[in-house]
């Protein structure tokens, strides 16, 4: 025979007390309580199994209930403080380069674009750091996962670009002297930048080896080549080749948002991304 | 509180890993003996599930690890084998950082942290760079980033090597501590460790279970399969080709081998008392003239 004991706090958790086996510890918990108090001791059932049922309680929510967590802001802001300096660090050091560069080159805009994937470079050491110091098994093993931790330091990369770029508009427009073509700039700053981070995503998903060598190699020789482009191809900044520009920026927005989604919605359903998978 | 491993394999492209494992883990210490290429890594990495199976499941309480995700991980504390560190940390300033990650409060974090240091023996190193640490250090730091969450499920690959006797003891202690309502399934090549700690042994081979128990049914497995036998010094070679040899040592001008062998190698051996070690020498013989194991 069977019965069930409901936990006083737990109302919904039901567990299961053999009774036969119970009247024998009821007797021993009896036997051991009579001695210890050398006095004779009448166990009440009711309580008793009342108090079974809560202890039972206990232990279940002690094996099931988790300690507290922090959210994806809190972990957003401690991410900051351990890795910000190193990522805000590696794009100013890119800013700076820029800038040196365009105050130095008189083909403004038109070698605007050349300096983006450096930009897109000064990601590597941030997303790749875990893989090249051997901690992305240790780190996929958390709560975080790998989505997670590209995503957080995606976003604090991110505004630092944002940043960045901004300044280096801001000082084009300055060295110019003019700010007529303030669009088309804006789109030589953010494609070149867009295909090669949509490029880096897409290696770190896919997981392939020597991805990185690769696209240090090849961001280096997108550099020469829309510095190349700037010479030998002049029409490609001017005002008539905006639609090919937007067309552009379209198409890697679109592959970018799509990186993006998956890395949200593998971080979602807490599968693995990147170097592990 | 249970962890099943159903039907697990891992395959890599015709390369079976692991093969077809299943197994029900309880509170206790689980210790997973086998040769390099076992499939020891490859098991516990589906258990951790960072690695994806090619079928099977892993359940804690019944559900699917996968499925469960962060909050599985919540519960989970995983020491790799091959691991390294960002050489600019402190270790203090890597185990807070192990904390961000497994999502501990600020201030519990900085607590456990500390606690930690001091029962790995790293709280006189705390503030120094890990790069100035000896292989054993950092060892040590990296199972105390596997305590800091209190994991319910401690998986443990290789351990103990790179540490010292006496660290290897005092992390015996330090786990035999901890296991008390937990499970802790650990892999090593020590054999003497896993007799010291596991509750429950598994040894691996080709991907798949070879024998199962605890040590004391282990050990029975063994016994009568273990013979001493005395020899001249110039004949040790020849035995060493020709039989598995678990130890040797001098005796009077003579050497005593220890064989691990189903039938009694030559009318003189003696049958001996068998251990773990002879056990997994039965199963992993050392392949003839290599001194390597099959």
């Amino acid at each position: 025979m069977r019965k069930h004991i409901n936990g006083r706090e737990d109302d919904e958790m039901e567990y299961r007390v053999d009774d036969r086996g119970s009247k024998e510890e009821d007797r021993t918990i009896e036997d051991y309580l009579s001695n210890a108090m050398n006095t004779k001791v009448n166990i009440r059932q009711q309580k008793m199994q009342e108090t079974i049922g809560l202890c039972i309680a206990q232990m279940r929510r002690q094996e099931t209930e988790c300690e507290e967590r922090t959210g994806f802001w809190t972990y957003l802001s401690d991410i900051f403080r351990l890795e910000g300096l190193s990522i805000w660090g590696l794009q100013i050091a890119v800013l700076a380069a820029s800038s040196f560069g365009i105050i130095l080159l008189k083909q403004l805009p038109a070698v605007l674009p050349m300096f983006m994937p450096l930009f897109g470079l000064a990601l590597v050491p941030v997303l790749y750091r875990s893989r090249v110091c051997g901690m992305c098994e240790m780190e996929a093993a958390t709560r975080a996962s790998g989505a997670e931790i590209v995503l957080a330091k995606l976003i604090l990369a991110g505004a630092s670009q944002l940043l960045c770029m901004t300044i280096l508009l801001w000082l084009k427009i300055t060295v110019s002297g003019n700010s007529d073509q303030i669009v088309q700039m804006i789109l030589y700053v953010i494609v070149p930048f867009l295909v090669c981070v949509v490029w880096l995503l897409r290696n770190i998903r896919m997981c392939r080896t020597g991805s990185m060598t690769l696209y240090i190699s090849l961001s280096f020789v997108s550099c020469g080549a829309w510095g190349f482009s700037a010479r030998v191809l002049p029409w490609l900044y001017e005002t008539s080749a905006t639609g090919l520009w937007m067309a552009g920026f379209v198409v890697f927005a679109v592959f970018f948002i799509r990186e993006i989604g998956f890395i949200m919605q593998v971080r979602k359903e807490g599968k693995m991304y990147g170097a592990i998978s | 509180m249970e962890l099943s491993v159903d039907r697990l394999t891992k395959q890599y492209g015709s390369k079976i890993a692991v093969d077809c494992v299943s197994a029900i883990l309880k509170p206790g210490v689980y210790g997973l003996l086998g040769e390099n290429g076992a499939g020891k890594t490859t098991l516990m990495r589906m258990i951790c599930s960072i690695l994806e199976a090619t079928s099977g499941e892993v359940l804690y309480d019944g559900r699917n690890v996968t499925d469960m995700g962060a909050d599985y991980r919540n519960l989970l504390g995983y020491l790799p084998q091959d691991f390294g560190y960002y050489p600019d940390y402190t270790a203090m300033e890597f185990l807070r950082y192990m904390s961000v990650l497994k999502g501990i409060p600020r201030k519990k974090a900085l607590r456990r942290s500390e606690e930690l240091l001091e029962v790995t023996g790293l709280t006189d190193v705390s503030a120094k760079k890990i790069k100035t640490f000896s292989g054993g250090m950092k060892q040590r730091l990296g199972i105390a980033q596997a305590l800091l969450n209190h994991p319910k499920v401690l998986i443990l690959d290789e351990p103990t090597a790179g540490l010292d006797p006496k660290e290897r003891v005092r992390f015996r202690n330090l786990l035999a501590d901890y296991a008390g309502d937990r499970i802790v399934l650990l892999s090593t090549h020590i054999v003497s460790d896993i007799e010291a700690i596991a509750d429950y042994v598994f040894i691996m081979k080709r991907g798949g279970f070879a024998a199962q128990g605890t040590v004391p049914d282990l050990i029975e497995q063994a016994e009568g399969k273990v013979w001493e036998l005395q020899v001249a010094p110039k004949e040790v070679h020849e035995w060493e080709k020709k039989a598995t040899i678990s130890n040797l040592r001098h005796e009077d001008g003579h050497v005593v081998l220890r064989i691990v062998s189903d039938e009694q190698p030559s009318p003189h051996a003696v049958m001996c008392h068998a251990a773990l070690e002879d056990l997994y020498l039965y199963y992993f013989p050392v392949k003839e003239g290599t001194g390597l194991t099959d």
